[in-house]
């Protein structure tokens, strides 16, 4: 098995957002080439309802190559995003005996196919009694530590809460107070809303590092608001 | 007692820092009086924990009084405290602080391997030895060094059988010298029932140190190579160097008995060698003898316009036949040449002309027709010599005057008329007449052709015999008229065949 290692990276205008695999392939398993590896992601609203889909680039019809993908961050901005991120790395053979929920793949047609029952051995992956076609593999990642969980494959649920523009707003707004006001700066006003967004912009960071998803998205939507009108 | 860990506090007051953003985060208006207390309580615990951060800089016991503060700041210690379970499952965050570094464990002993060493020799010496038993090759690894920076590393590696007699060069393989070492030298012998590694030393004091590795080394190895195969798959290394199940897939099929084919269809013109060579003998079997042609759709097939005996005419061709046919008919000079290049008057008789070439005639295929059918003889024909006119005309006209004559008679080969080339009229032959009523008188029986007729009235003796009869002679008149009358005592009885000799009457014109 696999340890999943995700990555997200921002351009330095802030307006295309990268998500990296890091995972490290090969070793006693099989190397990148041999696998399928699915990425798909969604924004969320505080309440975990979805606010949009990420549109991630490449598409890619081979998933035995592509190692990173991009979206646009103008669309999607700071705040709670998940990755659902899963490796396939079982060819299916027909001499092997497979338990429910374990995936393979058709090293053809590199589709993914579930077992629907208990030691499934030499049916085809067409017998629709013994396998499902799985159209989006990454969404098995949803079913980790779930009792449907596919225990042959690699998969993680990445949550973040980004703050690449909260960040990026709270430096350029010290910054321009900071013009003028070298070392007695007397605009409590400012230092005010510095004192906010040092917080907001720290609570955002530090959920991000908890995991704390609600709470972050609520705060990054705070600061864009103040960002907005400061 | 709850004891205090420094990485525990950071992390509860970075989360009491998510919980102070959170709740102005969710206030509207953020200078009221109690957002600016959470706001300015943030701030604190934010500095208390970044001034944690320059801990390279910090005693311990600073350190301890930011994280009592930070506890102060943050609450921490209103937070309920958990019960000490014995079988609860461990935090994956680090708690308590670590101790010191463990004592450095003693070396482990190198896998598989036994230790040698050779120390200060300054003579040849045996470095290790074994029995050959032991093993049927062996590495040594080594350094060697001497009290003057003289050094280097290498590895020798030779091979025996099993009862020592036979052993093999060894190979060694030796990093670059620091200084120099060529005075110490490496051989593997067999002496003394073990094998040995000796060093052989021409100058210094040298030490040496290393490991050997049997070959084999009692390894059991890894076993078969699974067997297990999905139905149709075959192994193959990837690009991992790791045999990998592969379903066979391209031009060719292999079944799952090991035998490869081409499916139909799937050769195509690429495939084949440039230098392929590929013999005619292999291509499909097209009726014997005869020419090779393309068809309409450019495939080869036979002809049947020429024979091959035809096609083996143009042996020895070394020019444009047509230019030489050409040439041929240019140059003629024969019968033929007077019609080489143009046609004749239609439906003339060909004949030759004077030079012997071929030429028209004025005789019409029409009236050369006439000739179809003719069975008569040169004979037959040359009866007609001397005629000038229609032969109708020169045949004997009858009169009858009470008589019938026998007309046959007139026709035949026994009379006939015909000028001479005295310009005489010659009349011979027998003239057979029949009187068909009673006596009759013979007096004019027939006229002569104009041209045929006399300039004046000629008297000539002819005899009249009759069948059954007495001969009668009597006389023949021919008139300027052509008629011929025989004299009045001509009578012939009535049904008796007469017969008129005219044996060469002859008269001028």
């Amino acid at each position: 098995m696999y340890t999943p290692i995700l990555s997200v990276g921002i351009t330095a205008d802030r307006t295309t957002a990268t998500v990296i695999d890091g995972t490290v392939y090969g070793g006693s398993e099989p190397a990148r080439n041999l696998v399928l590896v699915f990425l798909t992601g969604d924004k969320r609203n505080a309440d975990n309802t979805i606010a949009s889909v990420l549109t991630l680039t490449p598409n890619d019809t081979d998933p035995t190559i592509v190692s990173s993908w991009s979206y646009d961050y103008t669309s999607t901005g700071d705040g709670w995003v998940n990755y659902f991120f899963v490796i396939i790395s079982d060819i299916y053979d027909s001499g092997t005996t497979y338990d429910i929920y374990d995936a393979v793949y058709d090293s053809s047609t590199k589709l993914v196919y579930r077992s629907k029952i208990d030691a499934n051995l030499g049916n085809v992956l067409s017998d629709t009694n013994s396998w499902e076609l799985i159209t989006d593999p990454s969404s098995l990642a949803l079913n980790k530590d779930q009792p449907n969980e596919s225990l042959n494959i690699s998969s993680i649920v990445y949550q973040r809460v980004l703050t690449f523009n909260s960040q990026y707003g709270y430096g350029n707004f010290v910054s321009e107070n900071a013009s003028g006001c070298c070392g007695d700066c007397g605009d409590t006003e400012a230092v005010a809303t510095y004192s906010l967004l040092s917080l907001l912009v720290n609570g955002a960071i530090q959920a991000d590092y908890q995991t704390l998803l609600p709470q972050g998205q609520v705060i990054v939507e705070r600061i864009a608001g103040i960002l907005s009108t400061c | 007692m709850l004891e205090i860990i420094e990485s525990s506090v950071v992390y509860q007051a970075n989360t009491k820092l998510v919980e102070l953003a959170y709740a102005v985060a969710q206030e509207r208006n953020y200078k009221k009086p109690s957002v600016q207390v959470k706001v300015q309580e943030g701030f604190r615990i934010y500095k208390l924990l970044q001034a944690l951060q320059y801990e390279a800089y910090l005693t311990l016991t600073q350190r301890q009084k930011i994280v009592y503060c930070l506890i102060d700041e943050a609450g921490i210690n209103d937070f309920p405290v958990a019960p000490v379970l014995g079988s609860i499952t461990p935090p994956t965050i680090s708690v308590g602080i670590p101790g010191r570094p463990g004592i450095q464990g003693q070396r482990g002993e190198d896998g598989g391997a036994t230790d040698f060493s050779l120390i200060n020799s300054g003579t040849d010496s045996v470095v290790d030895s074994f029995p050959p038993t032991d093993a049927l090759a062996a590495r040594w690894d080594y350094v060697v060094y001497d009290g003057s920076g003289n050094q280097r590393a290498g590895s020798v590696i030779a091979s025996w059988t099993s009862d020592g007699m036979s052993i093999t060069s060894p190979a060694e393989y030796t990093t670059t010298d620091l200084g120099d070492t060529s005075p110490i030298q490496f051989t593997v012998d067999f002496f003394g029932g073990v094998i040995r590694l000796n060093a052989v030393i021409t100058s210094g004091f040298w030490t040496v140190k290393g490991s050997r590795y049997f070959m084999p080394n009692n390894g059991s190895g890894t076993g078969t190579i699974n067997t297990s195969l999905q139905d149709g798959y075959i192994f193959i290394g990837n690009a991992s160097n790791i045999a990998t199940a592969v379903l066979p897939s391209g031009d060719i099929t292999v079944s799952n008995t090991g035998v490869f084919s081409i499916p139909a269809g799937t050769i195509v013109n690429a495939d084949i060698n440039a230098s392929a060579g590929i013999i005619f003998s292999k291509m499909a079997v097209l009726t014997a003898s005869k020419i090779a042609v393309t068809d309409g759709s450019g495939f080869i097939t036979t002809s049947s316009a020429a024979t091959l005996t035809e096609l083996s005419y143009l042996s020895g061709v070394t020019s444009n036949i047509q230019t030489q046919l050409d040439s041929k008919v240019g140059s003629i000079t024969g019968a033929i040449s007077t019609v080489v290049s143009v046609d004749l008057t239609p439906s003339r008789v060909i004949v030759s002309n004077p030079s012997g070439k071929i030429a028209i005639s004025g005789v019409t295929t029409t009236e050369l027709s006439v000739l179809s059918g003719i069975t008569s003889s040169t004979t037959e024909l040359n009866y007609s010599t001397g005629v000038t006119a229609s032969l109708n005309d020169s045949l004997i006209s009858y009169t009858t005057s009470g008589v019938t004559y026998q007309n046959t008679a007139v026709a035949g080969a026994n009379f006939g008329i015909k000028k001479t080339s005295r310009n005489t009229v010659k009349i011979a032959g027998i003239l057979t007449l029949r009187a068909s009523g009673g006596y009759s008188n013979l007096t004019t029986y027939t006229t002569l052709p104009v041209g045929y007729r006399p300039s004046y009235q000629i008297y000539k003796s002819v005899i009249i015999t009759q069948v059954g009869g007495s001969a009668i002679r009597t006389a023949v008149v021919i008139n300027t008229n052509g008629t011929i009358q025989f004299d009045g005592n001509a009578d012939a009885q009535s049904g008796f065949v007469c017969s008129a000799h005219f044996d060469g009457l002859e008269f001028d014109l």
